[in-house]
C-alpha cells in the first residue's frame, strides 16, 4: 500500500514528502506496490537491453574480425576482385568434395609444366553447398568475369528441396545480386532470410564462434584468395596430419571397421539421399538449371564433373538412378565428365571426401580439362 | 505458443490487463479459461475438443460417483472416468508404438505383414491434463474431494494455461480452492512471479539450448563419438533436461503466482539427492506424487507383502517411463530406475547394508553417496535421450569399455573434473566448511531475490535479461516435456 503522508504544512510539501517516504520504503524494504514493481520490470528490461547493446557494442571488434573471415564474406570479397578481368580465371565450384578433391597448387603446377602457367585456378566451394545456396552468388560470379566455371556436383546436390540452414547469408545481404527472376525458385521463407536485417539481436549467433576464434588466435587477416588458391585442406590441417589422416582413414577402411557404422548410417538414416534420382523437378535442379541458363547467357563456358565417390556409395545407387542423373545432365546441353566410380576405397577417407593421395591424383584430370577446353578455344588464352 | 518467445508476454500482459478490467471473479475466471483455450489452440494443437470432451467427461463422471448410491455404481462411474482420458492418451500417445512394435514382432518371426500407420498427431500437453482429470475422478471416488460446484471452475481446472502443456500436474483440491476469491495482482505476486519467470527463461535459453546444441550432435550419431564424449554428452543433456523441465516448471509457476494461483513445486535440487528414492522426491515431483497415489498405492504398495511391493514398486516405474514417451527406450529407462529402487530397498531397506557406516553418516560419505546415486541417474539419461535400443547399447559399450581416447583439452577436463571431486571431499571433511557448504547449495535464492528492494530486484532483472539477450541461442527449440 502506499503510505500517505498526514499534511502538516502545504499541499506541495505534503506531496513531496509523501513522494520521499515511499520511495525510501520501497528502496529499503522492497517494491510491494504494484506500480513500483511494474516500474521495476520496464527499468529493469531497459538496463537488459543496454546491457545487451553494450556488450555487442564492446564485442564488436572481435566479431568484425571473426566476421571478415568467415567463407561467406570471402568468397564475396573474392567476387569483389574481379580476377577475370585481368587474367584467365578458372573457377571450381560446389561442395566440400570439390573442396576436397580440388588442390589448386598441384593443378596449377601441372597447367605450368604442360605450357600454361598464366592460368589462374580458384576453388570457391562451400561446405554443404548446393546449387540452391549458389544461386544467390551467381550474379556476383558473373560480373567478377570467369573464363570458366567447373561445377562439381553429385546427384544428391541436385535431389529434392534444400535443406535451408543459411545463417551466414545475412553477412553478405548488401552485396547480394540476386536476380528478380531467381526470385521465384525460393520459398518465402528463404527470401525472407537472404533479405533479412543485419541486427545485432541475429548477429550473437556468430558471438561464440568469435569468441572462440579470438582464444584459438584464427581471426587473423588474410587476403581474399589465401584458400581459394588452395582447399579445404590447408584451411584446417598440416602436412604431417595429412599423411598421419590418410594412414588412419585409410587403414580404418581396410579393417572395415569405421566403415560398417558408416554403411549403417547411409542406409538406416538416408544421409546422402539414397533415394533414386527422378526427372521431376526439384528446387534444386530449377536453381541449377537457372544457372548454367545465366553463364550461358553470359558467354561463360561452363564443364561439369561428376564427382568421385566411394565405392560403397555408387553400390547403393542404382542403374536406373544413375541413368536418371546421366539423361538430366545430357539435357544441360553441357559437356560433363563422369569421375564417379574412378577411385577405390583407398582413396577415400569417408564415403564423398577423397584423401589427401586422392586430391593429388585428383590435379592432373582436372589441369587436362582445362587444357583442352583452352585448346579447343572455348576459353581466351593470353 | 512457447513461454520463450515475445507473443507469450504479449499474450500474458493483454491477459492480466483484461483481469484488471473485470470487477466480478466469475468473468475473470471465464477470460482466463477464455485465454487458456486460445492459448493451446496457439501452441499448435488443433484438438481443441478433445481438451473440452476430457474436461466434460470427467466433470460429469467426477458428479455421478459423488452422487451414486451403491459402491457398484460408484465403480461403474470410476472405471468409466478413468477409461476415456486413458482410452484417449492411449490412442493418441500409443498406438502408432503398438502398430510399430506389433509389425517389428511379426516380421522377427517371419510373418511379412505390415499393419499401415495411422499418423496420429499428437495433442500438445496430453499427458498432463489427462492426469489431472484422472486426479479429480479418483479423489471424489476415494471421498478426499467433493465435486466443484461450478464447471467453468473444472475447466480451468484442467486448462489453465501456466500448467497446461507441460505440468506441474496440480491436483484439484490445491488448485480448486484458490477460486474462491476475485483475482487481484499484487505488488508481491508480481515481483515473485516475475522472479521465477526470469530465472525460468535463463535456464532454459542460456543454460539448456546452449548444452542441448552439443548433446544433440553426440546423440545423432553415437558411434561416430568416443566414450569420453558420450560420457560429456551424457551429462550436459542431464544438465539440459534439469533446466529445461525445471525452467518451464518456474515459468509456469511464477506466471500462474502473478495471477495470485500458487502452484506446487516441481523440483528440490533433484541432483543432491544421496540416494534414487530421494531423487524421485525431488525430481519431477508433481508426477512422482502423482504414480504413488493412484498407481503405487492402489496396486497395494507395500502394504501386501515384500514380493508384491517389489512389483508394485517396479510395475510403476516402467509406467512411469511409459508416460513419458512412447517408445522402448522410455521403457527401458523405467526398467532401469525400477530396478534401482527396488535394489535400493533390498539392501539398504530391508538389509540395512552401510546402515552402521560411519562413512556414510559423514560429510564426506553424504558427498560419495551423492556421487554414486548422481552417476546412476545420469546413466539413466543416457537411456532416456538415446535415439534407439541400438543406440543404448552403443553408448552402453562405450562407456563400460572405455576407448581410452583423449585429446589434450578432454584430457584437462578429466582431470579439472577429478581434482574438483577430491577437493570436494576435502571441503566436506573439514566440518565449518562443510555446513556453510550445505548452506550455500540448499539456501532459497529464488525466495531471496523475490524479497530484495527495487535497486537491487532492477539489477536482477537487468542482469538476467542481458545474459538471456546476450547467450540463448537464436531459434529457441522447444520445451523437451512438450513432447510429452
Amino acid at each position: 500500500m502506499l503510505y500517505r503522508y498526514k499534511p502538516l504544512y502545504s499541499k506541495k510539501r505534503y506531496i513531496l514528502q509523501t513522494i520521499c517516504i515511499n520511495i525510501s520504503r520501497v528502496l529499503k524494504n522492497g517494491p510491494k506496490n504494484r506500480i513500483f514493481v511494474v516500474i521495476g520490470i520496464i527499468v529493469g528490461v531497459l538496463l537488459a537491453v543496454g546491457l545487451f547493446y553494450g556488450g555487442m557494442y564492446l564485442l564488436d571488434p572481435v566479431l568484425d574480425d571473426y566476421l571478415h573471415n568467415k567463407p561467406i564474406t570471402r568468397l564475396y570479397d573474392f567476387y569483389d576482385l574481379k580476377v577475370g578481368e585481368n587474367e584467365t580465371a578458372v573457377y571450381f565450384i560446389g561442395d566440400s568434395a570439390v573442396g576436397s578433391a580440388v588442390y589448386i597448387p598441384q593443378i596449377m603446377a601441372e597447367l605450368e609444366a604442360n605450357g600454361y602457367p598464366n592460368i589462374a585456378a580458384y576453388n570457391l566451394y562451400r561446405a554443404s553447398d548446393d546449387p540452391v545456396r549458389r544461386l544467390s552468388q551467381i550474379e556476383n560470379i558473373i560480373e567478377s568475369q570467369p573464363s570458366l566455371v567447373i561445377y562439381g556436383i553429385r546427384s544428391w546436390n541436385l535431389k529434392g528441396d534444400t535443406s535451408w540452414v543459411d545463417e551466414d547469408v545475412i553477412l553478405v545481404n548488401d552485396r547480394l545480386l540476386l536476380d528478380s527472376d531467381a526470385e521465384h525458385i525460393y520459398t518465402d521463407e528463404q527470401l525472407e532470410d537472404i533479405y533479412s536485417d543485419y541486427n545485432p539481436f541475429y548477429m550473437k549467433i556468430f558471438l561464440k564462434g568469435a569468441i572462440l576464434a579470438l582464444f584459438s588466435g584464427s581471426t587473423e587477416d588474410v587476403s581474399p584468395t589465401t584458400h581459394l588458391t588452395e582447399n579445404a585442406w590447408d584451411a584446417w590441417t598440416t602436412p604431417e596430419k595429412r599423411d598421419k589422416y590418410d594412414s588412419l582413414y585409410a587403414g580404418k577402411i581396410q579393417e572395415n571397421v569405421e566403415i560398417t557404422d558408416t554403411y549403417a548410417n547411409i542406409t538406416d538414416r538416408n544421409i546422402y539421399s539414397l533415394s533414386p534420382f527422378s526427372a521431376e523437378k526439384t528446387q534444386k535442379q530449377l536453381a541449377f538449371e537457372f544457372m548454367l541458363e545465366r553463364l550461358k547467357e553470359e558467354g561463360i563456358p561452363v564443364i561439369l564433373v561428376v564427382m568421385p565417390q566411394h565405392p560403397i556409395l555408387s553400390e547403393l545407387t542404382s542403374d536406373e538412378s544413375r541413368r536418371n542423373f546421366h539423361n538430366y545432365l545430357n539435357s544441360t546441353g553441357l559437356v560433363w565428365y563422369d569421375m564417379e566410380q574412378m577411385y577405390g576405397d583407398e582413396h577415400f577417407s569417408d564415403l564423398a571426401h577423397t584423401t589427401w593421395n586422392g586430391t593429388i591424383d585428383f590435379a592432373p584430370i582436372m589441369a587436362n580439362i582445362i587444357i583442352q577446353e583452352v585448346e579447343s578455344g572455348a576459353i581466351h588464352y593470353t | 505458443m512457447l513461454f520463450t518467445t515475445p507473443e507469450y508476454f504479449i499474450f500474458l500482459i493483454v491477459v492480466l490487463i483484461s483481469i484488471e478490467l473485470l470487477c466480478k471473479y466469475l468473468w475473470q475466471h471465464l477470460l482466463i479459461l477464455g485465454a487458456s483455450y486460445y492459448f493451446y489452440w496457439y501452441s499448435g494443437s488443433i484438438h481443441l475438443l478433445l481438451l473440452a470432451f476430457v474436461t466434460l467427461a470427467s466433470y460429469f463422471c467426477g458428479a455421478k460417483i459423488f452422487s451414486s448410491e451403491t459402491t457398484k455404481q460408484r465403480k461403474i462411474w470410476l472405471a468409466i472416468g478413468t477409461l476415456i482420458p486413458l482410452i484417449i492418451l492411449g490412442y493418441f500417445k500409443y498406438v502408432e508404438f503398438g502398430i510399430n512394435t506389433i509389425n517389428s514382432l511379426l516380421s522377427t518371426v517371419g510373418v511379412n505383414v505390415s499393419t499401415p500407420l495411422l499418423e496420429v498427431l499428437l495433442p500438445v500437453g496430453i499427458s498432463f491434463f489427462t492426469f489431472q482429470a484422472l486426479s479429480y475422478t479418483f479423489d471424489i471416488y476415494l471421498g478426499k474431494l467433493e465435486p466443484v460446484n461450478g464447471f467453468h471452475k473444472y475447466a480451468l481446472f484442467i486448462a489453465f494455461f501456466p500448467q497446461l502443456v507441460a505440468g506441474p500436474i496440480v491436483r484439484a483440491s490445491e488448485f480448486l480452492p484458490q477460486l474462491h476469491n476475485k483475482i487481484t495482482i499484487t505488488g508481491e505476486n508480481l515481483q515473485i512471479g516475475v522472479t521465477l519467470i526470469l530465472w525460468g527463461l535463463f535456464k532454459k535459453m542460456v543454460i539448456a539450448d546452449n548444452v542441448g546444441y552439443y548433446a544433440n550432435i553426440v546423440f545423432a550419431n553415437p558411434a561416430n563419438h568416443t566414450s569420453l564424449t558420450i560420457i560429456a554428452a551424457t551429462v550436459l543433456f542431464g544438465i539440459q533436461i534439469y533446466c529445461d523441465f525445471s525452467g518451464y516448471a518456474h515459468i509456469a509457476i511464477g506466471t500462474a503466482r502473478i495471477f495470485g494461483f500458487i502452484l506446487p513445486e516441481n523440483f528440490n535440487l533433484p541432483y543432491l539427492a544421496q540416494n534414487v528414492q530421494v531423487f524421485w522426491r525431488k525430481w519431477h515431483m508433481t508426477l512422482s506424487r502423482f504414480i504413488s497415489d493412484y498407481l503405487y498405492i492402489p496396486l497395494g504398495g507395500n502394504r501386501k507383502g515384500h514380493f508384491r511391493t517389489y512389483v508394485n514398486l517396479f510395475a510403476s516405474m516402467v509406467i512411469c517411463g511409459l508416460w513419458h514417451g512412447a517408445a522402448w527406450t522410455f521403457v527401458l529407462w523405467g526398467a532401469y530406475h525400477g530396478l534401482l529402487l527396488l535394489l535400493h530397498r533390498f539392501f539398504i531397506g530391508e538389509k540395512k547394508i552401510g546402515a552402521n557406516s560411519k562413512f556414510l553418516a559423514s560429510n564426506p560419505g553424504l558427498w560419495f553417496k551423492i556421487l554414486i546415486t548422481q552417476a546412476l541417474v545420469f546413466f539413466g539419461w543416457m537411456i532416456f535421450r538415446a535415439n534407439s535400443l541400438e543406440d543404448v547399447i552403443i553408448c552402453t559399450h562405450k562407456i563400460v569399455f572405455f576407448d581410452g581416447a583423449f585429446t589434450t583439452v578432454t584430457k584437462m577436463a578429466v582431470i579439472g573434473s577429478l581434482g574438483l571431486i577430491i577437493l570436494a571431499f576435502v571441503v566436506m571433511s573439514i566440518k565449518p566448511l562443510a555446513e556453510v557448504t550445505k548452506k550455500v547449495f540448499t539456501f532459497n535464492y529464488l525466495n531471496f531475490c523475490s524479497q530484495l528492494n527495487l535497486p537491487c530486484w532492477i539489477a536482477y532483472i537487468a542482469i538476467l535479461g542481458a545474459a538471456i539477450f546476450l547467450l540463448s541461442p537464436p531459434g529457441t527449440p522447444e520445451f523437451i516435456y512438450f513432447a510429452f
